[in-house]
C-alpha cells in the first residue's frame, strides 16, 4: 500500500536553520521517537501562518506533505511552547542541551519512543521551574541506558573486580571505570572520578533523581559529575556538544 | 573537454555558475539561469554589476560605534547630531536597521550585534558585538536600551543575556510590542501571537 502523501505528526522542534528568504528547515523529534526534517514555509514572515507556532522547543502538531527531497509542513499548531523555560536563560540553556543530545542520539530510521518520553518529561520538569542540575545528570544517565551505552559504576571495566572505596578514573573509550591498578590498560586519556562523585552517581542510579536532587553537594563534586558525563557524551557523539559552552556560563 | 560537472561547457561559464551558486538561496539550476541571463545582458550592464560588487568589497566597512554598514569610519546615523544619542536600539543585522528606519518613528541610534546567540550552532555571546555594546552603555549616558531582536527563542535568549548585563547600568530597557500584524485577520492569528497581543493590550 503506497504511503499517504500527507501525514500527521506530533513532536518537538530540536533544530532549525534558515532556508531562502522566509523559510526554515526544522528537525522534529516525534512522539513516536523518530526524526523528521521538513521545510516550514514563510515562517520567518510576521504574517506567515506558521510563524508563531514553529519555533525551537515547541511541541507541535503538524500536517506534513511528502516532498521529493524534503517534506513540507503545510499546517502546524503549537500544543506547548514551554514559555517558562524560554523566559529564563539558565533553563533555556539546559533545554537546548537536552534538545541537542536528543537530536544526536535519535538515529534516523531507528525511532526511540523512550528517548522522546525522557526528553519531554525532563522539559516538563524545567517548565515547572525546577532547574536543579541533577535533572540534567539524570537525563544523561537515562539516555545512556536507553541508547545501550550505560556505564557500570560498580566494577572495573578491565579486571571486573568490584571498585574499592577510593578515587578512580573514567575511560571514555572503555565506556567505564578503571581501578588504579588497571589504568595502564586504558585506550585513551582518563578523567578523574573521585570517590564522592562515584558515590553520587551510584546514588542517582539506585535512588532516582527526586532523592538525589536534595543532596548537598560541593561545587567540585558537581563539576566532576558534569565533566564525566559530558565528556562521555562528546566521545559517543564523536563531536563537540555545541550547547555545552552556553550552558556552562548560565 | 569534459569539465568537473561532466559537461563540455566553457570553463568561463562553469566558473561563473560555480561562483553564483555560493550565494545563499542560489542552487545550481538558478546559478545556471543567472549565468545565461548575464551572457545575454548588454555588456555595460554586466560590467556595472561587476563594478558594484567590487565597490561593495572595497568601500563598505562597519561603523566603529554601532557596527552598521557604512562607507565612513562612523556611519551617517551615529554622526548625525539630530539623532537622540541617549536611546540605543539593539538589532541583529544591518537589514533590521533599514527596516526600522523605513518606519521613520525612531530618532535614536542603533547597535548591530551581527547575529544572535545560537547555542545549537555554537554561536555564543563572544561571537557577537555584545561586548562593544556593554562598553558603549557603560561609557555613554544612555537613557533607554531597546532590545529589538527577532521574537523567537534565540532572539529572546539574546535579549535576556543583554538585559542581565545592562540592567544595573541603563535605567530603562524596553522591547518592541508583540501582537497582531496590521492588515491581518484575528481568526487566522496563531494562539501565541493572540495571547501575547492580549497581554500587551492598551487603553483605547
Amino acid at each position: 500500500m503506497p504511503r499517504p502523501r500527507i501525514y500527521k505528526s506530533e513532536g518537538i522542534i530540536v533544530r532549525q536553520m534558515p532556508l531562502g528568504e522566509s523559510d526554515r528547515i526544522v528537525t522534529l523529534i516525534t512522539s513516536k521517537g523518530s526524526k523528521i526534517r521538513a521545510v516550514a514555509k514563510g515562517v520567518r514572515k510576521p504574517k506567515g501562518k506558521l510563524s508563531g507556532n514553529v519555533d525551537l522547543l515547541n511541541l507541535i502538531s503538524a500536517s506534513v506533505a511528502r516532498g521529493r527531497n524534503l517534506d513540507v509542513i503545510s499546517e502546524a499548531h503549537a500544543l506547548k511552547t514551554f514559555r517558562t523555560i524560554k523566559e529564563d536563560l539558565a533553563s533555556t540553556s539546559r533545554a537546548l542541551y537536552l534538545a541537542e543530545l536528543t537530536d544526536i542520539f535519535t538515529v534516523e530510521g531507528d525511532p526511540s519512543e523512550s528517548l522522546y518520553n525522557l526528553f519531554i518529561n525532563t522539559l516538563e520538569v524545567l517548565e515547572s521551574g525546577d532547574s536543579n542540575k541533577m535533572w540534567i545528570r539524570n537525563f544523561e544517565l537515562k539516555l545512556l541506558e536507553i541508547s545501550g551505552f550505560m556505564i557500570d559504576f560498580f566494577s572495573c571495566i578491565h579486571c571486573r573486580k568490584p571498585l574499592e572505596p577510593h578515587d578512580h578514573l573514567f575511560s571514555r573509550g572503555g565506556g567505564g571505570v578503571l581501578c588504579p591498578t588497571c589504568r595502564i590498560h586504558s585506550p585513551d586519556q582518563l578523567i578523574k572520578l573521585p570517590l564522592n562523585t562515584l558515590k553520587v552517581l551510584r546514588y542517582l542510579i539506585r535512588e532516582g533523581v527526586q532523592k538525589s536532587r536534595n543532596l548537598s553537594l560541593t561545587n567540585e563534586t558537581l563539576d566532576d559529575l558534569e565533566k564525566v558525563l559530558t565528556e562521555y557524551m562528546k566521545f559517543l557523539a564523536e563531536r563537540e556538544i555545541k550547547t555545552l559552552k552556553f550552558m556552562s556560563i548560565n | 573537454m569534459i569539465n568537473s560537472h561532466g559537461t563540455n561547457l566553457s570553463p568561463v561559464v562553469t566558473q561563473l555558475t560555480d561562483e553564483l551558486s555560493k550565494l545563499p538561496g542560489i542552487g545550481p539550476k538558478t546559478a545556471q539561469r543567472l549565468t545565461y541571463f548575464l551572457i545575454r545582458m548588454p555588456e555595460n550592464n554586466a560590467l556595472a554589476l561587476s563594478e558594484a560588487i567590487k565597490a561593495i568589497k572595497e568601500k563598505i566597512k562597519f561603523c566603529s560605534i554601532c557596527h552598521n554598514i557604512t562607507e565612513q569610519e562612523i556611519c551617517e546615523l551615529c554622526s548625525n547630531p539630530s539623532r537622540d544619542q541617549s536611546r540605543i536600539c539593539v538589532v541583529e543585522e544591518p537589514l533590521d536597521v533599514m527596516a526600522l528606519e523605513r518606519t521613520r518613528s525612531f530618532n535614536g541610534v542603533y547597535h548591530v550585534i551581527h547575529g544572535v546567540i545560537s547555542p545549537l550552532n555554537g554561536i555564543g555571546p563572544e561571537d557577537l558585538k555584545i561586548q562593544s555594546l556593554i562598553k558603549r552603555v557603560t561609557e555613554e549616558s544612555i537613557e533607554e536600551l531597546i532590545l529589538a531582536m527577532n521574537p523567537n527563542l534565540e532572539g529572546e535568549a539574546t535579549s535576556m543575556y543583554i538585559h542581565n548585563l545592562t540592567s544595573d547600568i541603563v535605567a530603562k530597557i524596553t522591547r518592541p510590542a508583540r501582537g497582531l500584524p496590521a492588515g491581518g485577520d484575528l481568526e487566522y492569528a496563531d494562539e501565541i501571537t493572540l495571547s501575547r497581543a492580549l497581554e500587551g493590550r492598551q487603553e483605547f
